[in-house]
C-alpha cells in the first residue's frame, strides 16, 4: 500500500535528481530575437485581441495600422452593428418595461434604484483588464483561435455591477485578404460585487484600428437572483473600456419572432 | 529576477534579454524536461518559451511577476510541444535507463519504471503541478498563481496526480521485497 505521503517522498526525490541538460540553446533563441518582433500592443479585454495580419504594419505610436489602400472606414460596418445593437437593446428595454411582468424583486443590496426596481437601471464606468497570457493559440491558414483566461475590474455607477471578475475568452482572428485583422469573441465569465455575483456571457468585435465593441449579459445570482444586465463596452485603450448598461428585474428579453 | 531588466527587456532592449534568458534558460529548461521527460523536446518547449517571452513581454504590466509569468508560457509551449511530439513520433516519455530510484523516507525502494511509466500516464497539467509542488517546492497559492487557475484547480490536479502516482507505485510488486540493484 502507497500513501500520498509516500508517492509524494518519491516523486520528490525522482525529481530532484541531478539531470546533465544542454543549455547552449539559449543562443538560438538569442539569434532569433531580431527577427521576432515583439507585441507592443493589447487591443483587448476582456480579450485579448491581436493584430495578426501578416500584411499589416504598426506605426510606432500605433493606434494606427498602415494598409495601402485601405482607411480606417473599412470598419464602418463593426461600427454600425455596434450603433444597431444599442438601438435594438433600448427597443428591447423598452419593450421589456412596458409588456413584462416581472418578476417579484426583494430588496436588492446597494440598489440605487430599489424603489423603482421594475424599471431598468441605467450605469454607466468603465473596464480595466489585467494582462493575461494565451492557454491555447491554434494558426490556422487564415485565422487564428485562441482562449484567454482574463481577470477585469469594473468601475460601474451601479454598486450592484461595480467589482472584480474573471472570464475565459475565446478570440478568432480573421486575416482579410489585404492583411488587415477582423477580431470576433466570445467569453464566459463571473463579476463578483460586495454583495453577490453574475454569471457573465459577452460577445463582441474589433478591428485592427483599435476599435472594439463588446456586448455582455449578466445573469443575477446570490443577491441579484431574478436581475438581468446588459451591458456594452467601448474600447478606449490598452486594457480600457467605458461601459454602459442597464440593469433590469427579470430574465433575458426572449427573441424576437421575426415571422410575426 | 531583476525587475529593471525584465522592464528594459519589455522595452525592447535585447541585451537586458539576453541577460535575463541567461539566468532564466537553464532553470526552463530543467523545468520543462521534468515535464516532458524527453530532451529534445523539453529543448523545444525551452526555447519556444523564451521567445514567446520576449515577444509577449510588452504585455507583462508588473515586471515582479516576470518569473510566475515565464513559467505559465513554459507550460503552454510544454503542452504544445506534448500534443505536437504524440502526433508525429511514436512516444513521448522516459529515456532513461531503468534504475531504482533513491530509497526514499520510509526505507522503499521504488522501480525507476514504475514512477515513469505513472508519470507518462499524467496529462502536461497534471504533470506541471506535480514539477511544480515537488521539484520547485511551490506552495499551492504560487502554484495557482503562476498557472492562472484557482486553486481548487491546482488541488485537484494534485490530488489526481498523486492518486495516479500511487496506483502506478502499488500496481507492480513491492519492490522492497525486491533485492536491492535487482529491480527487474
Amino acid at each position: 500500500m502507497t500513501t500520498d505521503r509516500e508517492a509524494a517522498e518519491v516523486i520528490r526525490s525522482w525529481m530532484k535528481e541531478g539531470v546533465q541538460l544542454d543549455d547552449a540553446g539559449v543562443h538560438r533563441v538569442l539569434a532569433r530575437l531580431p527577427e521576432t518582433p515583439q507585441r507592443r500592443h493589447r487591443w483587448l479585454w476582456p480579450f485579448g485581441w491581436r493584430p495578426f495580419g501578416r500584411g499589416a504594419t504598426r506605426s510606432a505610436d500605433a493606434r494606427t495600422v498602415v494598409h495601402p489602400g485601405r482607411t480606417r472606414t473599412m470598419f464602418t460596418p463593426i461600427r454600425v452593428a455596434a450603433v444597431t445593437a444599442v438601438l435594438a437593446l433600448s427597443g428591447t428595454l423598452l419593450l421589456v418595461s412596458e409588456t413584462v411582468e416581472p418578476p417579484v424583486v426583494g430588496p436588492v443590496p446597494g440598489a440605487e434604484t430599489s424603489d423603482v426596481s421594475m424599471e431598468p437601471a441605467h450605469y454607466t464606468g468603465s473596464v480595466r483588464a489585467w494582462e493575461t497570457a494565451a492557454i491555447e493559440r491554434q494558426v490556422l491558414a487564415d485565422r487564428t483561435i485562441e482562449q484567454w483566461p482574463t481577470a477585469f475590474e469594473n468601475s460601474m455607477s451601479d454598486p450592484r455591477v461595480d467589482g472584480l471578475g474573471r472570464a475565459m475568452d475565446y478570440l478568432e482572428t480573421i486575416e482579410g485578404p489585404d492583411g488587415a485583422a477582423v477580431l470576433s469573441h466570445t467569453g464566459v465569465g463571473r463579476v463578483t460585487t460586495d454583495e453577490g455575483s453574475w454569471a457573465i456571457e459577452c460577445h463582441g468585435a474589433g478591428s485592427a484600428t483599435g476599435d472594439a465593441y463588446i456586448f455582455c449579459w449578466y445573469d443575477g445570482e446570490e443577491a441579484y437572483d431574478g436581475l438581468t444586465a446588459f451591458q456594452v463596452l467601448t474600447r478606449t485603450g490598452d486594457g480600457m473600456f467605458d461601459a454602459e448598461g442597464w440593469i433590469f428585474p427579470g430574465e433575458r428579453p426572449p427573441l424576437l419572432d421575426f415571422e410575426t | 529576477m531583476d525587475t529593471e531588466l525584465v522592464i528594459h527587456a519589455r522595452n525592447g532592449d535585447q541585451q537586458a534579454f539576453a541577460t535575463l534568458a541567461d539566468s532564466l534558460y537553464g532553470r526552463l529548461h530543467q523545468i520543462a524536461f521534468r515535464i516532458l521527460r524527453d530532451r529534445p523536446a523539453a529543448e523545444d518547449a525551452t526555447q519556444q518559451a523564451l521567445l514567446l517571452i520576449w515577444r509577449d513581454l510588452p504585455q507583462l504590466r508588473n515586471p515582479g511577476r516576470f518569473e510566475a509569468w515565464s513559467y505559465r508560457l513554459l507550460v503552454n509551449t510544454c503542452n504544445a510541444e506534448f500534443r505536437r511530439r504524440r502526433r508525429t513520433l511514436p512516444s513521448v516519455g522516459a529515456q532513461t535507463a531503468a534504475e531504482p530510484v533513491a530509497p526514499d523516507q520510509f526505507g522503499r525502494l521504488f522501480d525507476r519504471d514504475q514512477v515513469e511509466r505513472g508519470f507518462d500516464g499524467l496529462s502536461v497539467d497534471h504533470r506541471a503541478v506535480l514539477v511544480m509542488r515537488y521539484y520547485l517546492d511551490w506552495s499551492l497559492e504560487s502554484i495557482a498563481d503562476a498557472l492562472g487557475v484557482p486553486i481548487g484547480t491546482v488541488n485537484s490536479r494534485l490530488h489526481r496526480g498523486l492518486a495516479k502516482m500511487r496506483a502506478a507505485l502499488t500496481d507492480q510488486p513491492d519492490a522492497a521485497a525486491r533485492p536491492q540493484g535487482a529491480v527487474r
